[in-house]
């Protein structure tokens, strides 16, 4: 056999018996492995959801075009702030305003109206500044903070690209209809947690927790 | 025969110690996370028959309020959520959410077909006292973002369920069917209104 197919086997063998150990060091989902649990991460951080599925409802609901040109601006968006990471420690964004954001675009996607193509690609690359800051991985090697870069990168790219292709292509006006409904429960649940935000630190009470990667919303 | 009835035996064992997990970990608190949202308004009787009318009686009136309502319903909601959480007191919450069920069952058994913005403020009322009821609720959650996710999806899910059968108004036989539910919605609200339920 030739030395190359050797030296693959060999890299992918010590690649496998090396990731898992790196995975569960610091996996926002126990059990799954760096790259797997920040690949999920977009969907796992209940905050983040919304952002994302409300992003990609707004530039969806907006048409092909705009989808086309803000899915890559989103992208740069998120891309930036991770790399932005490895360069200057960060502490994440308060949830409240990931959720602020999210209402914002929630309401712009229930209002159904068009609105122009630099505001949307404004709001797009917010969204993917603001998830990129708060997905920072937990300090641990160099092999680990480079995989779940990776798996926060294309979790939250293919969510949004899934979601956005998807609402781009639904003309039927009960199909509209349908986007704006998804946006309705967005932008409603939101409104009811940021009243909790607001009224917990109106009473100095105790509230959620600092930054929403904290948050884990099954049961 | 053995070793399959040793199998089953290990099989039922297995699905034992997972029903057991399972109570152990919902014992926290049954204002949890997505799952103790998404149940609240299904489990609560009298939340679901009105979540249900008001797609049946948005389904009778005709566009656009089949589409409008779903869309409203959860941002009112949300409204009267934020009430509940604010400490805002409302009068008579639970007789509110089971007196909605009375009165809309009633419009779908009725057929009752008001102007758009009549049949809107009536829902509306409505939508805020199920939200206050809601938002009482959920600063004792574990994850109120979760929680409050839960409980919108499930509410919007109730409505397209009603929706989708208020679609058999289409034929005859099913206007009946769905007014004779309306009227079974009607019943339940006025057993948790007459403390029967």
């Amino acid at each position: 056999m030739k030395p190359v197919v050797w030296l693959m086997r060999g890299a992918i063998g010590a690649s496998l018996s090396v990731l898992p150990t790196a995975a569960y060091a610091h996996s926002p989902v126990t059990g799954l492995g760096t790259f797997y649990g920040y690949l999920l991460h977009p969907v796992s951080v209940p905050s983040h959801a919304l952002l994302v599925i409300g992003t990609a409802l707004m530039l969806g609901q907006q048409g092909r075009e705009i989808a086309n040109r803000g899915l890559p601006v989103f992208g740069c968006g998120l891309i930036t702030a991770l790399g932005l990471s490895r360069l200057v420690p960060a502490q994440g964004v308060a949830e409240h305003i990931l959720l602020v954001m999210a209402l914002m675009i929630a309401s712009l996607v229930v209002l159904d109206r068009r609105i122009p193509a630099l505001l949307a690609m404004v709001l797009a690359a917010a969204a993917g500044l603001a998830i990129g800051h708060d997905s920072i991985p937990v300090a641990g090697s160099d092999t680990g903070s480079l995989l779940a870069l990776a798996g926060v990168t294309l979790g939250a790219l293919y969510l949004t690209l899934v979601i956005a292709g998807l609402s781009s292509g639904l003309a039927k006006t009960w199909q509209r209809v349908g986007i704006r409904i998804a946006a309705s429960w967005v932008a409603a649940a939101c409104l009811l947690v940021l009243s909790l935000t607001f009224a917990s630190s109106s009473k100095h009470v105790a509230s959620a927790p600092e930054t929403s990667s904290e948050v884990i919303w099954l049961c | 025969m053995t070793l399959s009835l040793r199998s089953c035996l290990i099989f039922a064992l297995l699905l034992t110690a997972q029903i057991s997990a399972a109570h152990a970990h919902s014992s926290e608190g049954i204002a949890g996370g997505l799952a103790s949202g998404f149940l609240h308004p299904i489990l609560g009787f009298d939340h679901l028959v009105a979540m249900v009318a008001v797609g049946l009686w948005g389904a009778f009136l005709g566009m656009p309020a089949i589409w409008i309502l779903p869309v409203v319903f959860p941002l009112v909601m949300a409204a009267g959520g934020a009430l509940g959480i604010a400490g805002v007191p409302l009068p008579a919450v639970e007789t509110w959410v089971a007196g909605s069920a009375v009165a809309l069952g009633l419009c779908v058994a009725l057929a009752l077909r008001p102007p758009l913005w009549v049949a809107a403020v009536l829902v509306g009322v409505f939508a805020i006292f199920h939200g206050h009821a809601h938002g009482t609720e959920l600063p004792t959650a574990a994850n109120p973002l979760s929680y409050a996710l839960g409980f919108v999806v499930a509410t919007g899910l109730l409505h397209l369920c009603g929706v989708a059968l208020g679609m058999l108004s289409r034929y005859e036989l099913g206007t009946y069917a769905i007014r004779a539910g309306g009227a079974v919605i009607a019943t339940v609200g006025l057993a948790f209104l007459a403390g029967y339920a």
